[in-house]
């Protein structure tokens, strides 16, 4: 079970929430879990690439390291973040 | 909580407004910060507060960085351009920007602690273009990249430092255009 923080652009597709706790063992399952519970925030994946996901304040490298290999202990924060950009 | 794509004004105060004001002309005249990526474009966060549909400045949050030359965001930025960008003399390589996400989460937490929510991005435009000679509305690469984004797109034209404009756009889209009421400027057109 972790703290999921949703980023501010997202957050009315989480019932305008702040925060979830979500379980999970791993990364990978708490995502699909907090996707299960809130399908509107599908549109994070619109730019997955560029998706960045931190634990505990330290960047995943979400292109190299599996999400099913990171294990999420209860106290875990997990911080969603889509970097804005311009023209 | 009313949602932000229902909002009908944005209150600016003036002095929010010079500090947007003095971020563009300071990247323009290429006066940088230490940690500052090197570019003459300025971006940045406006956040405060929410009453029914209308919200009021509280806050800029400047931008430093820019990674838009590093990977993964080079290939995002990239594709998205060449896809959406209009041509111009200046190379795709070298136009748009995309924020650290680590510096973006820095800023959102700080919302958060001071209960303020984050409303809107700015940008500016400096090059006049022959058929949009003030560029004080987004481009359709603006509009792209704001897409999902739930917040305003606030455009700063530079193309006049003597007259600059800015206006704002929820989510980038031209007809979604908010009015913006300066706060603490008296008739004459100075703060007061």
């Amino acid at each position: 079970m972790a703290k999921v923080i949703i980023p501010f652009p997202f957050r009315k597709h989480a019932d305008n929430r702040r925060e979830v706790i979500i379980d999970g063992d791993n990364l990978k399952e708490s995502m699909e879990l907090l996707l299960r519970q809130y399908p509107g925030l599908e549109t994070i994946n619109h730019d997955s690439a560029i998706l960045s996901i931190f634990i505990n304040n330290r960047l995943i490298r979400t292109g190299i390291e599996k999400w099913d290999t990171l294990i999420l202990n209860n106290e875990d924060e997990i911080a969603l973040i889509i970097p804005i950009a311009g023209g | 909580m009313i949602e932000l794509e229902h909002i009908n004004q944005i209150i600016l105060p003036v002095l929010n407004w010079q500090e947007v004001l003095e971020h563009c002309k300071r990247k323009l005249e290429g006066n940088y910060l230490p940690g500052e990526s090197r570019v003459r474009r300025a971006y940045g966060l406006l956040v405060g507060t929410q009453d029914e549909y209308t919200l009021k400045t509280e806050r800029i949050l400047t931008l430093k960085k820019n990674l838009r030359g590093e990977e993964p965001y080079k290939s995002y930025m990239d594709g998205i351009m060449e896809q959406h960008a209009v041509p111009s003399k200046t190379p795709l390589s070298k136009r748009g920007w995309i924020s650290d996400p680590m510096e973006l989460k820095e800023c959102y937490d700080i919302c958060d602690k001071d209960r303020l929510i984050v409303f809107g991005t700015y940008h500016m435009h400096v090059v006049p273009w022959e058929h949009d000679p003030k560029r004080d509305t987004p481009t359709r690469l603006d509009t792209i990249l704001a897409r999902n984004g739930t917040f305003f797109s606030f455009i700063v034209s530079m193309v006049d430092v003597t007259c600059p404009i800015i206006r704002a756009f929820y989510e980038g889209v031209k007809e979604k255009e908010v009015p913006i009421l300066m706060e603490g400027l008296n008739h004459a057109g100075s703060s007061n």
